[in-house]
């Protein structure tokens, strides 16, 4: 035993070995860390824009003096029965397009429609405000939906009567 | 080929880019899979509305729902444009089961006064809800089922 202690020969060799794994197992938990954080984040961003469903039910125009509002109700059908998954998608809403023109969302004042968070199975309707004299009657808009995660949903073109 | 074999130089460096490259295909092939996991359950939900076509149509001031079959539907909501006026009301339907094959129908009645566009409802008897509204004006009725299909009709006065 105390041969093998006293014996210096090879030290080196055997804490080069140790600090290699060492540095091996740093670099590889970093660079799982990494790859694993990037899946959820992509799973549960663009990755799972595949999973969302949005049906527009319906388009009501309200022609005002000053504004125009559009009142759209949709529908998340992204639930766990309907994908056969474990849970379903909840959808939040970026912007809204009519004819390729961004609506206003009244209560943030701006063109994004985040505070619009859609949970699976239920129904929502989405206010949005256009300029006075935007809508002329007789003509045909197509509403557009855009979701956080980037899917499109497009309404049939809808007559302002 | 004999000298070429016994030169062990290098083969650390290629034992560790084989495994590099496995590790690398592990990862990737980790996403891969879970993509293509989603784009079924996704397709799933398209072919759910495929077999689960219905129709709808007016008779006597009714309307009535027929799933086609296949599939059972799950009605969900009841929507009316008023013609004339051009509001739009809704009424839930509480997740009515209509069972393929068969018909279910709606009856309107006109003695609860819509509360913020939405019109109440009976719970469903049977086969049959009642719908507290009556038509006053040439309507368009679209119902819209739990797989999120949409089939409308017009009931005229």
């Amino acid at each position: 035993m105390r041969k093998l202690y006293r014996n210096k020969k090879a030290l080196s060799p055997v804490i080069s070995t140790i600090l290699m794994i060492m540095v091996v197992m740093v670099g590889m938990s970093v660079a799982f860390s990494y790859v694993v954080v990037y899946s959820d984040t992509y799973k549960a961003g663009i990755g799972g824009s595949v999973l969302e469903s949005l049906t527009i039910e319906d388009i009501w125009i309200q022609p005002n003096n000053n504004v125009n509002t559009v009142n759209i109700t949709v529908y998340n059908s992204a639930t766990s029965t309907n994908l056969g998954t474990d849970s379903g998608v909840t959808i939040t809403i970026a912007t809204v397009y009519v004819n390729g023109t961004a609506l206003m969302n009244p209560s943030l004042n701006s063109i994004n429609f985040k505070n619009y968070v859609i949970s699976p199975g239920s129904h929502m309707t989405i206010q949005g405000n256009s300029s006075a004299g935007f809508f002329n009657p007789g003509d045909n808009y197509q509403f557009k939906i855009v979701t956080l995660r980037g899917s499109n949903f497009a309404s049939q073109p809808t007559k302002y009567t | 080929m004999r000298i070429f074999i016994k030169n062990r130089k290098g083969t650390a460096e290629v034992i560790g880019t084989i495994m590099l490259i496995i590790i690398l295909l592990f990862f990737f092939t980790n996403v891969y899979l879970w993509h293509d996991a989603a784009t079924k359950d996704a397709n799933q939900l398209y072919v759910k509305q495929i077999h689960s076509t219905f129709k709808i149509e007016q008779n006597a001031g009714s309307i009535i729902i027929t799933a086609n079959g296949g599939s059972n539907i799950v009605l969900s909501r009841l929507w009316i444009v008023e013609g004339t006026n051009g509001n739009h009301l809704y009424a839930d339907l509480g997740s009515i089961n209509v069972p393929a094959g068969t018909s279910f129908t709606i009856n309107f009645a006109n003695d609860i006064t819509p509360t913020n566009n939405q019109i109440a409802t009976d719970p469903p008897i049977g086969d049959t809800i009642i719908v507290h509204y009556v038509p006053q004006q040439t309507v368009e009725c679209s119902i819209i089922n739990t797989l999120g299909t949409v089939e409308s009709t017009t009931l005229p006065l």
